[in-house]
């Protein structure tokens, strides 16, 4: 291939296309470019040889460094200082010469402190996660947000609110403490050296998804972390953001990552949404006698309405209610209460108003209709948990032992789809083994009948699970507020997923 | 240059590691520390790639570490703090190219081998130049031709593509770091980019390793 034009178009036409591939020219002049790759084939040929051995460079090793390398330099830094010190010094009148001394020796343990945290550095084989630790240990809720903006508005909306899982005061100003612990390169790695071996264990599964990241993800964390940590009001972030940490730790993944996908206004406000919603719905929990009571007033009221109920069913539905196996019946109609006509719910509606305690009616009636059914079914399913936990002395609690045909048969009735979807994805005896845990975890079963009629398959009479969580993100376990006495996790429940990358993301 | 309270804002803003250079010039240790552990492969890698010896590099990465100490007082951001490492580090890599230039000059005068051979990418190419006795088609002897190659071309085009490739810097940032216009980095980077291409294209064509430079 000679050139055929003078040197100097020769070297512009390289020129040209190593700015090209490079990214460096205007939109017009790339247009050129692209019209004269399409036209000439020697052109295209050109373009894919410089491609071709750029890439090739690649192939150059990279190069790292040991710890002996910081260590040494750390300490020609401290050297440094110290001269520069003992010659600016010598030059000043005694009194001086003391101030300067003593900023000096300030200096010289400042760096010596540094060399210090160095030397801890290098007998601990993760220095590179010392240097990161700060976006490491964190990671979980740096994934969940891009700028501290968010923090700000979240901070601004929520100021006349409490969190519904309201860190107490206390437990929050611990943890701004330690995070302030690890933001500082200091009391980093005694921090680190303190830490128990589960917590390190969690450290290093942190660490690994850091280390996946690509760099611009880490760098832009790195900014992120460093923002929360020094900004003038990170005391208010920080509190902000491990609020909200410990909130989102409530939530199954899917809402996580629904919140994730949302603009920064949009989900401040499906926040504040979520938020209020929550404490209403927390403020209607019934203590044990409540919920005893409750279920006392309530049963024989339902079982009083069951056959009018059956009654007035259309032909459909009652065929139906009369195909369906005995033991979900009763979950049938309680369904049929909820949506059937104006009369029916109204009936429910004032069954449930009445056997309330009074400070709650109030708070029931800011529900909608359909979060009042949903608060109802919780209530009755709680009711039924503590009924069966409270066993009579010397009876055993019943332990499920379903067959295989039950557990098909929960499967295909009870677990939705996206569960499914999950649970197929298991090998055969993983599979049978979740759905047992599904099963045992969600005891009782609803129990229409009052404790003591027969139960063939007790799981079965339940409404269907989704995703193992209800819609205010509670797990089928103990609540909430039952989860926070004892000891729980920092980890939100679900590996973190970043947000897409950024259009300069590289 | 004098350097605007604008723009050391907007870098200030901008780059974290702006953010922690500030910090070192209130002499904290930590954010130095910090600083040189982000830093540390990567200047060590440019060095090693730019001179051709590992130990020689080391000690460059060290000067260039303590210059970005003693340079602390005076240090305004008026661009990323990658672009003022490197500019650091091209002024620390040129002088001791030059030096190796001049003990080159030397030992070829005095016609002694054996010790101070100057740049020792001299000898991986004199290796990958035929020497081997057959060619074998794999990734370490591409390496070894990779390597020759990128030590061909002069000091300056090797400083613009090691910047260009493996530090990601944009032909204005090189610009700022060699000291140099625009055009000139466009016009350096092509002709190195063609120097390569001349050297790698028919070894990875034809399997044909280059022969003597």
């Amino acid at each position: 291939m000679k050139p055929t034009n003078s040197t100097d178009d020769f070297s512009h036409r390289w020129e040209e296309i190593v700015a090209y591939l490079d990214g460096e020219l205007s939109p017009a002049e790339s247009a050129q470019v692209e019209q004269q790759l399409a036209a000439d084939e020697q052109y295209r040929r050109q373009l894919q040889g410089l491609q071709r051995t750029w890439q090739a460079l690649d192939e150059l090793p990279a190069v790292s460094v040991d710890d002996n390398f910081a260590k040494t330099t750390m300490e020609m830094v401290v050297d440094v200082a110290r001269s520069d010190i003992d010659a600016q010094t010598l030059a000043l009148p005694i009194q001086r010469r003391k101030k300067r001394l003593s900023t000096f020796l300030l200096t010289t343990a400042s760096l010596l402190l540094g060399v210090l945290v160095y030397r801890l550095a290098w007998e601990n084989p993760n220095d590179a996660l010392l240097a990161n630790l700060p976006v490491v240990q964190y990671i979980d809720v740096y994934s969940q947000f891009r700028d501290v903006e968010f923090l700000r508005l979240l901070s601004h909306v929520l100021a006349s609110k409490n969190w519904p899982n309201d860190l107490e005061s206390e437990e929050l100003q611990q943890r701004v403490k330690q995070f302030q612990l690890v933001a500082t390169p200091e009391s980093r790695h005694q921090w680190l050296n303190d830490l128990p071996p589960d917590d390190r264990i969690a450290l290093k599964a942190k660490a690994n998804r850091f280390r996946a990241l690509s760099e611009k993800q880490q760098a832009n964390l790195r900014e992120l972390q460093e923002t929360v940590a020094i900004s003038p009001d990170a005391v208010e972030l920080q509190k902000t953001m491990l609020q909200y940490q410990h909130w989102l730790n409530g939530l199954p993944p899917s809402e996580q990552f629904e919140l994730r996908e949302l603009s920064v206004n949009d989900r401040v406000h499906r926040i504040s949404r979520m938020i209020d919603q929550q404490t209403l719905m927390d403020s209607l929990e019934l203590s044990p006698e409540e919920l005893d009571t409750f279920l006392r007033t309530v049963r024989p009221r339902l079982n009083g309405l069951k056959e009018e109920m059956i009654q007035n069913m259309s032909p459909g539905e009652r065929r139906a209610f009369e195909n369906a196996p005995p033991e979900r019946k009763g979950w049938h109609l309680i369904r049929k209460f909820g949506t059937s006509s104006p009369t029916h719910r109204e009936q429910l509606h004032r069954i449930i108003r009445d056997a309330l305690p009074d400070s709650k009616r109030e708070q029931f009636e800011k529900l909608s209709p359909g979060e009042q059914r949903e608060r109802f079914f919780g209530w009755m399913q709680q009711a039924m948990w503590s009924e069966a936990s409270n066993r009579r002395p010397g009876q055993r609690r019943r332990r499920i032992e379903p067959t295989e045909e039950q557990l098909e048969e929960f499967f295909v009735e009870e677990v939705d789809a996206a569960t499914k979807e999950r649970l197929l994805a298991l090998p055969r005896d993983e599979m049978q083994q979740q759905l047992l845990r599904m099963i045992r975890r969600n005891l009782p079963v609803w129990d229409w009948q009052p404790h003591g009629s027969q139960h063939t398959r007790p799981f079965s009479d339940r409404p269907p699970l989704s995703a193992e969580f209800d819609r205010r993100g509670r797990g089928p376990g103990p609540r909430r507020h039952d989860r926070r006495n004892g000891s729980r996790s920092d980890h939100p429940p679900e590996r973190p997923r970043f947000p897409p990358p950024h259009p300069d993301d590289r | 240059m004098t350097i605007s309270e604008s723009t050391a804002q907007r870098f200030t803003a901008q780059d974290p590691d702006v953010r922690l250079m500030l910090q070192v010039c209130d002499d904290n240790a930590g954010a130095f520390e910090e600083l040189m552990q982000r830093y540390q492969h990567r200047v060590v890698s440019l060095m090693t790639h730019l001179v051709g010896r590992r130990d020689m590099a080391e000690d460059l990465a060290q000067d260039i570490f303590l210059r970005v100490y003693r340079a602390r007082k005076r240090y305004v951001p008026g661009s990323k703090f990658s672009t003022w490492l490197y500019t650091i580090a091209n002024n620390v890599a040129s002088n001791a190219l030059r030096g190796l230039a001049r003990r080159k000059e030397v030992n070829l005068n005095n016609g002694k081998s054996g010790e101070l051979r100057g740049n020792p990418l001299d000898a991986v190419a004199l290796a990958a130049s035929g020497l081997m006795p057959t060619r074998q088609l794999d990734r370490s002897e591409l390496r070894e031709v990779v390597k020759l190659a990128v030590a061909t071309l002069n000091d300056r085009q090797r400083m613009a593509v090691l910047l260009n490739k493996f530090e990601h810097l944009s032909y204005d940032e090189i610009a700022e770091v060699m000291q140099l216009g625009p055009t000139a980095v466009k016009s350096l980077l092509s002709r190195a980019r063609t120097n390569l291409r001349e050297i790698l294209e028919p070894y990875l064509d034809q399997g044909e390793k280059p022969r003597e430079y």
